[in-house]
């Protein structure tokens, strides 16, 4: 008896809830739910935004393309200016070396010397297999 | 990525060899030469000096202002007067004085624990034989043996004659001051690291690059020619002079 009288209580008092305040509620959910798909969408854009201003995220699509300019004209030109190629003398003297490189050349090339076989010297590639600067 | 790794690599590879106390044969050297000029028994001058820290996080912002109201962290300098840094320390807050600096600085607990200044080196200083090798310093340093900073207000002739090449002398470890950040940039814009740990490798860094250039150079420097000369042609004379001021007032150097 008890227990019948606690089970149709409590289903009558919520048959009564859900019927007095049934327009309300699902009221209440609708605007709950527009406001999390609102909320949603505003965290997707904005965690898509985060991942576009992250600094170190290299080559990824959906960012600016590059332009075609000429990237290995750089390294073209720094070689033969400072340290010489094919046996040519550097276009600039030691003087000029110390003043861009902060070292004198023989300063400069002990440390490359030291750090040739090392993993972060080796020029990597990127998305494009192009190599990285 | 590449810098970063760079950087840790020559700190590393190079620390123990370019950072470190002089061996006897340079503490000799620089005895003779600071002998020279008329500062017998130095082993070089001692300075802080502040390094901007533009990515210094908030919740450390008061720890790490320095008087100026900027944050900043602290490097502790001893050179001599080739700019050779024989002591370097960074990494300390802002906020310390050279004195709290000189409190957590591994030179000091090199002294207090007797590994450092080495002992077996005398000179001479009027007529009395001496033991204890020390560092110019300015005045706020506490009066320690290992520590020889200026009359504050000179009067006598004798304490005259003693601050001038105390001064002469310390401008060395000032020269190192300005002669860092020019070489190395990185020291003189302020320090966009987002960790202490890695101002501190950025600015070993610095100060090693600099030693080996300083290696490279020491022996064409103007100074060594001129200083040579100088010293042959006055030998003696401004030695006893200064001895005269410095048993004066300094007092125990013993």
């Amino acid at each position: 008896m008890d227990a019948f009288t606690d089970d149709g209580s409590g289903s009558s008092s919520d048959d009564g809830r859900g019927q007095s305040e049934g327009s309300a509620d699902e009221l209440l959910a609708a605007v709950i739910g527009a406001r999390s798909l609102f909320l949603m969408r505003l965290h997707r854009r904005n965690a898509a935004q985060r991942a576009l201003r992250r600094r170190f995220v290299g080559s990824v699509a959906g960012r600016r393309a590059n332009r075609p300019r000429d990237f290995d004209e750089g390294m073209r030109g720094i070689m033969p200016d400072y340290f010489g190629v094919d046996g040519q003398p550097p276009v600039h003297g030691e003087e000029t070396f110390e003043r861009r490189f902060r070292v004198p050349r023989s300063v400069f090339m002990r440390i490359d010397d030291a750090i040739r076989d090392r993993p972060f010297r080796r020029q990597s590639t990127n998305a494009t297999r192009q190599s990285q600067a | 990525m590449a810098t970063k790794k760079l950087i840790e690599f020559i700190v590393e590879e190079w620390e123990p060899v370019y950072l470190r106390h002089p061996n006897d044969e340079r503490v000799k050297r620089m005895l003779e030469r600071n002998a020279a000029r008329s500062m017998p028994g130095c082993i070089g001058s001692l300075d802080c000096s502040h390094w901007e820290w533009a990515a210094c996080p908030k919740g450390l912002a008061g720890q790490y202002q320095n008087r100026k109201k900027w944050r900043s962290i602290v490097m502790e300098m001893v050179c001599d007067e080739d700019l050779y840094i024989w002591h370097f320390f960074i990494g300390a807050p802002g906020s310390l004085n050279d004195l709290n600096m000189l409190r957590i600085s591994p030179l000091y607990f090199d002294v207090v624990e007797g590994v450092w200044p080495p002992k077996s080196f005398s000179f001479c200083v009027n007529g009395r034989s001496r033991r204890s090798l020390f560092y110019l310093t300015d005045g706020v340093y506490p009066k320690y043996p290992f520590f020889v900073s200026l009359y504050p207000k000179p009067i006598t002739p004798a304490e005259n004659i003693f601050n001038r090449p105390q001064e002469a002398l310390r401008k060395d470890v000032k020269r190192l001051c300005g002669a860092l950040p020019a070489r190395f940039h990185i020291l003189l814009h302020p320090g966009r690291f987002g960790s202490v740990e890695q101002m501190m490798l950025a600015g070993k860094m610095a100060a090693i690059l600099h030693n080996m250039v300083v290696e490279q150079r020491r022996g064409r420097y103007v100074s060594h020619a001129r200083m040579a000369a100088a010293a042959a042609e006055r030998y003696g004379e401004p030695a006893a002079a200064a001895g005269d001021g410095h048993a004066g007032g300094a007092g125990d150097v013993d």
